[in-house]
């Protein structure tokens, strides 16, 4: 109740906020309109103006000294008007992008983008010149994705390479972007991807709405994002594909989903996803496909594994003995002998260590990871079993388990599934495979209610279309995948036509 | 909000009730891997366990040791309560891969005997069923043999020999079915400690009746005539037959063969009182062992073969005589008229009937290789 | 009124008419039909497919003529409301039921089989609390699960062929020996295992293109649930003697039990907990039909509100018979109620619709 009620509270609007959107005409006297500036900026220091003299009137050339190309200012912006000394600007500087504007909030936000403002005496037009100095990291390829073959690009955190690689993929001049900006302090620019034609306009009608309806103070991370427009935000598997890669991008957005993509962070999230969007990679493209259903079948046993193997292994070793074949049971009964804690607490001290261990590695640069790898997994691992503190088959299950978690080509769906693993382990210790088998319904049930943007999660599977299978679980070459997979809706769903011609035409000789 | 809190209560409430009611760690029980069963004064009976473990000297490789203990109750569930007692953790028959049952107790009704084993959701219907010429529990006692634990000993010996077809696969829950079918009967394994030498040995096969060992026993060769005659030959069935009368005795009289095919065919005259049963049995045979010499030679397979044919024709009579003697329905003719004849069926008496029909085993032999000389 | 987001396919249709026919009844077919049938008992599983047939018929029949509107929104048209209203409590009732039942025989089975210290009522506890997880949720949810859980029946196929290797085709020889009074009086206790069609009474309005085609999906269902059960039975008879088989009601766990392989042992421990699901499957259908019919009187139509106390309702159902004997009797009651809801009334409903003229205009059905 108590929610609701701040949330329809009127927003008082704090002083910090960006800066004022409501117009405000520029007024004729230059020194009216140079306080006015200074003052949007609190007098900070990295405000530059430079002193010109235009048509023999005084100009003030105003920038933001460290979002401007310095070169670009003095080349393209200072030198010709000083060369020129009167006519028309548009005619004299050598800058693609010029706006006229009489508003001082306009030219105010322009200088935080990177433009200049030139302004005359006894005269209300300012102009605003492009000159965004757009530094930042050269394409590489993303650490956290990467793949055999292919093309080896990745996301950069400014938004117009990133759209740069995406046009570079689709040439096309359907390939709309659409421009939002969020958080009124951060101000952060936001592009909406997609197909026009091809995608469901309902669809970027949603994206598009849920965007709008982020009302916040800022925006720092595509997190951000995630968390205002998911379906469900309790649920613990992720409703959009984080990705740095542009060719899995533009694949998807040639699917019919739409990409968001932020200023400032090397990653696109893709919506709407199913399930099996997480578990494909572009490597299963680039290899025949025989060998990419492989690995997408070695991938989804992965899942399983993850989620079901300690929690069955517990499950066993505290009621269903029966299960073991004769032959085995000995030896894990020997391997168990001298353990104090039960297996639920064994699984759980494992799975913890793993975690710190992991979690410590990130951080660390890579040398002393390293070391942290070695001391953990082998000092720890062996010293744990030697001192009987853990049973040698609970060390091979809780690694099995870590390196299939692994497996999966999206971070947040692996640490998701690893994170499954926990009440169904806690399951198997209550009620042994029966836990298992509820724990597993209530995952089943929860996929099947969950949707991403009106698409339903789980699909292909719930709803059952058995089409859409080609590209779910196995990999059937391309031109077998003649549909585009029907999650996302798309307007048109034929995307392949009777590429193969030749062979029967051949035969026909 | 309120979602989140009923997940946690969730959670809170599995975790604080896990491991109570049917936990049973592997880690604490132990698991009993051959039994023996036997009847002592005052019709008592008396259960001796194997229990096998493996000690694992401290992240060591383990070595395995078994423990043998056995106690007395009025019944199976009460001896094995009562040996519970003597060990160290609970007591769990479900891996129990072998019951052997003294000479006496098997005349009784032994589908008593294996009741807890069907009635327990826990126990291993897998097991194989022996019976002892003497006490089993002396087989049990023995403890080891030749660095080999008694009851891998056992088990090992048991799977052997059914595949050499010297003895019927019969587990708890295949002479369960046979057990309750009047038309019918099973036959099992029957072991004995080789006189002086202390040593487990297969005696052949103990014939059934109904639920009760007739008494008597088929050697390890007419039990392989007999699974052979009941289509029920497995990887190898081997026999040795006399095919010389030499003046002189030497082992060179002899072949050894192994039936590479059996096929069987059973026909049942119910025109005829008594009723006529034909079994025919046709065995492509691969000699092993032919001392004397070679076979290679024109007529010589055939002549072999008729003798063979003559030779295990006689046995198989042998063995029909002893079949009807023990009252035992191995061929499950009772069943076949059942299902094809059941007019016939009603008419008869089985219990008292098998024994009067007449039983008419014809063996065929043809002799198909010889190995990799002539 | 179906509204557009909460609509089934066809193909959905059958999988949940036949998600719902296949719950716990189905472990004790076997051993229900042999002790009257003995070998014939796959005749009478057959037998009783081909009535529920008939029944699916008539269902259709009447449900046809008022193709927007389910059993509980139409009685009032053909019988009045005061009337109507005491038969949507009954008809709840006799869902409830059901699903107590499922929910108890269930529990049993797991008391018997696996966990015999474990109470009862945490076993019921699971299983209504996934219930009413799913339950609450509308149609399409409800029927994307059960065809989602539909594939398990695969396994359940592919485990029962396993027994393949034990088999004595003569133990059901010759075909009819029961005596065909015999096989037709153990039909009638193979009704609890195939009930669940009589769910089309109420899902019939959100079926799409519900005119010729339901009747198609409900006949595919029906095939589909009674070739499985025969299949099962048919099984079970072959592996076990005929007097074998009278002792043990659960034959198909039983069978799989005395299977031992080199990696795993214990076999009827994993078709049990496959089982579940096709537990949690009917129970869910029918806690859905209670609180719809519940929700229908109760609550403006809204099924929501009416879940929770119809799933703690069937809890309380299952907690209640405290031996085998009463678990028995209340089986029975149930099985033998159930023929006045899916054949009885309707039926009635039927005659009266036609006599009375009472029929739903078209100009309001599209």
């Amino acid at each position: 109740m108590r929610r609701r009620f701040l949330r329809t509270q009127k927003r008082t609007k704090p002083p910090y906020e960006a800066f004022p959107r409501e117009y405000i005409k520029a007024s004729i006297s230059l020194e009216e309109n140079k306080t006015h500036i200074e003052n949007a900026f609190h007098h900070s220091q990295d405000v530059m103006h430079r002193e010109l003299t235009w048509n023999g009137k005084k100009g003030l050339l105003f920038f933001l000294d460290i979002l401007v190309d310095k070169d670009k200012v003095q080349d393209d912006i200072i030198r010709p008007i000083l060369s020129a000394g009167e006519g028309k600007l548009e005619e004299i500087v050598h800058i693609a992008g010029i706006q006229k504007t009489s508003d001082i909030s306009k030219a105010i936000t322009g200088l935080l983008k990177g433009q200049c403002i030139f302004l005359t005496e006894h005269d209300d037009t300012l102009y605003l010149l492009e000159a965004f100095n757009a530094l930042g990291r050269s394409i590489e390829e993303p650490a956290n994705e990467k793949i055999i073959r292919g093309s080896h690009e990745g996301f950069v955190e400014s938004l117009s390479t990133n759209l740069y690689l995406l046009r570079k993929r689709i040439k096309n001049p359907n390939l709309t972007v659409k421009y939002i900006t969020l958080g009124k302090t951060s101000n952060t620019r936001v592009a909406v991807v997609y197909l026009h034609g091809l995608t469901n306009p309902q669809l970027i009608e949603e994206v598009e709405k849920r965007l709008q309806s982020i009302s916040a103070d800022s925006i720092q991370t595509p997190g951000y994002i995630e968390d205002y427009i998911e379906d469900n935000s309790f649920s613990p598997f992720p409703q959009a594909l984080n990705t740095e890669r542009p060719d899995k991008t533009a694949a998807n957005i040639i699917e019919g989903r739409a990409a968001i993509i932020m200023e400032g962070n090397p990653s696109a999230l893709i919506v709407p996803v199913t399930f099996f969007s997480f578990y494909q990679s572009p490597d299963d493209f680039n290899d025949r496909w025989h060998i990419g259903s492989f690995f997408r079948a070695v991938r989804i046993l992965s899942f399983f594994i993850t989620i079901v193997l300690p929690a069955f292994y517990i499950a066993v070793v505290t009621f269903h003995h029966e299960v073991i074949p004769l032959d085995l049971i000995f030896n894990v009964k020997s391997s168990l002998q001298h353990v104090p804690f039960p297996p639920i607490l064994e699984a759980m001290i494992m799975q913890v260590m793993l975690e710190l261990l992991r979690e410590a590695a990130i951080r660390l640069p890579t040398p002393i990871a390293q070391t942290i790898g070695i001391v953990g997994g082998l000092v720890i691992g062996n010293a744990v079993v030697q001192a009987s503190l853990i049973s040698n088959t609970m060390i091979i299950i809780v690694a099995v388990t870590a390196i299939s978690s692994f497996v999966v080509p999206s971070a947040e769906m692996s640490t998701a599934i690893r994170l499954l693993g926990f009440p169904l382990m806690i399951g198997a210790a209550t009620l042994g495979f029966f836990g298992i088998m509820f724990g597993i319904i209530l995952i089943l049930i929860h996929l099947c209610k969950l949707e991403s943007f009106g698409t339903p999660y789980f699909a292909p599977f719930a709803p059952l279309r058995i089409k859409d299978w080609k590209d779910a679980f196995i990999r059937l070459p391309v031109w077998i995948q003649n549909e585009r997979p029907l999650d996302a809706k798309p307007q048109y769903l034929k995307r392949e036509w009777f590429s193969r011609g030749w062979k029967r035409n051949g035969n026909k000789k | 909000m309120k979602r989140l809190l009923l997940l946690l209560i969730a959670v809170c409430t599995l975790s604080i009730t896990t491991g109570c009611w049917d936990r049973q760690l592997l880690k604490n029980t132990r698991l009993v891997y051959g039994v023996s069963l036997d009847k002592v004064q005052n019709n008592h009976l008396l259960t001796t366990v194997s229990i096998h473990s493996s000690i694992s000297s401290r992240g060591g490789p383990s070595s395995p040791t078994n423990d043998i203990v056995s106690s007395r109750g009025d019944t199976v569930h009460e001896t094995r309560r009562n040996i519970e007692r003597k060990i160290s953790g609970p007591f769990s028959a479900s891996k129990t891969q072998f019951v052997l049952l003294g000479n006496e107790l098997a005349k009784d009704n032994i589908y008593g005997l294996l009741d807890i084993f069907y009635r327990d959701p826990r126990s291993q219907l897998g097991a194989r069923v022996a019976v002892v010429d003497g006490r089993a529990e002396d087989i049990i006692k023995l403890k080891t043999k030749e660095e080999t634990l008694i009851d891998e000993y056992i088990w090992q010996l048991i799977k052997t020999e059914e595949q050499n077809t010297a003895i019927p696969a019969s587990t708890i829950q295949t002479i369960c079915s046979n057990m309750f079918d009047s038309g019918h009967d099973f036959a099992l394994p029957q072991l004995r400690i080789s006189p002086g030498k202390k040593r487990v040995e297969l005696a052949g096969t103990a014939l059934f009746h109904g639920k009760q060992f007739s008494g008597i026993t088929l050697s390890p060769s007419d039990s392989t005539l007999l699974l052979l005659l009941a289509d029920q030959k497995k990887k190898f069935a081997h026999f040795t037959k006399k095919v010389k009368n030499s003046k002189k005795e030497t082992p060179f009289d002899y072949v050894t063969f192994n039936a590479k095919k059996a096929k069987v065919r059973m026909n049942i005259d119910t025109n005829q009182t008594p009723l006529k049963v034909s079994i025919h049995l046709n065995i492509k045979a691969v000699i092993n062992e032919y001392p004397s010499d070679r076979i290679n030679r024109k007529g010589r397979e055939k002549a072999l073969g008729k003798k063979l044919t003559a030779q295990l024709t006689e046995q198989a009579n042998a063995l029909m005589t002893k079949l009807q003697k023990a009252n035992c329905d191995y061929f499950g003719i009772g069943r076949e008229l059942m299902a094809y004849h059941p007019d016939t069926w009603k008419k008869l008496r089985w219990e008292t009937a098998y024994r009067n029909i007449r039983l008419e085993p014809k063996v065929n032999v043809d002799i198909v290789g010889y190995g990799i000389i002539d | 009124m179906a509204t557009k987001n909460s609509t089934i396919t066809q193909g959905q249709l059958t999988f949940f008419i036949f998600q719902t026919q296949i719950g716990v009844g189905l472990l004790s077919l076997p051993f229900a039909v042999a002790k009257i049938a003995h070998g014939d008992g796959w005749i009478s599983t057959l037998l009783i497919g081909f009535f529920i047939q008939l029944c699916i018929f008539l269902i259709w029949a009447l449900n046809r003529r008022f193709p927007t509107l389910s059993l509980y929104e139409f009685m009032p048209q053909i019988i009045g409301k005061p009337v109507a209203f005491f038969f949507t409590l009954l008809y709840s009732l006799y869902f409830i039921g059901i699903g107590g039942v499922v929910l108890l025989l269930f529990s049993n089975i797991i008391n018997n089989w696996v966990f015999d210290v474990t109470p009862r009522w945490a076993l019921i506890l699971l299983m209504v609390s996934a219930g009413i997880y799913l339950a609450r949720e509308n149609i399409r949810i409800i029927a994307r699960f059960h065809v989602f859980i539909s594939f398990f029946a695969f396994i359940l196929i592919f485990l029962a062929c396993m027994a393949y290797a034990h088999i004595d085709i003569r133990y059901i020889l010759p075909i009819g020996h029961s005596g065909a009074l015999n096989i037709i009086k153990a039909s009638s206790e193979a009704l609890l295992s195939m009930l669940g069609f009589e769910a089309l009474l109420v899902i019939f309005p959100y079926v799409e293109n519900n005119e010729k085609g339901v009747l198609k999906a409900m006949s595919i269902a029906n095939l589909i649930a009674t070739s499985l059960s025969t299949f099962l039975v048919f099984t079970c008879l072959i592996v076990f003697s005929p007097q074998e088989i009278l002792v043990i009601p659960q034959p198909m766990l039983y069978m799989l039990k005395s299977f031992t392989f080199t990696v795993i042992e214990r076999l009827d421990l994993f078709f049990l907990s496959i089982w579940i699901t096709f537990a949690v499957t009917s129970f869910v259908s029918y806690l859905y039909l209670a609180s719809k019919g519940l929700g229908y009187a109760f609550h403006k139509n809204r099924h929501k509100n009416a879940v929770w106390y119809a799933a703690i309702a069937c809890g309380f159902i299952a907690l209640y018979p405290d031996s085998q004997l009463a678990i028995n009797r209340l089986a029975f009651f149930i099985t033998r109620t159930s023929f006045a809801f899916f054949a009885a009334i309707p039926l009635t409903l039927l005659l009266l619709s036609h006599v009375l003229r009472k029929k739903e205009r078209k100009d309001t059905a599209s």
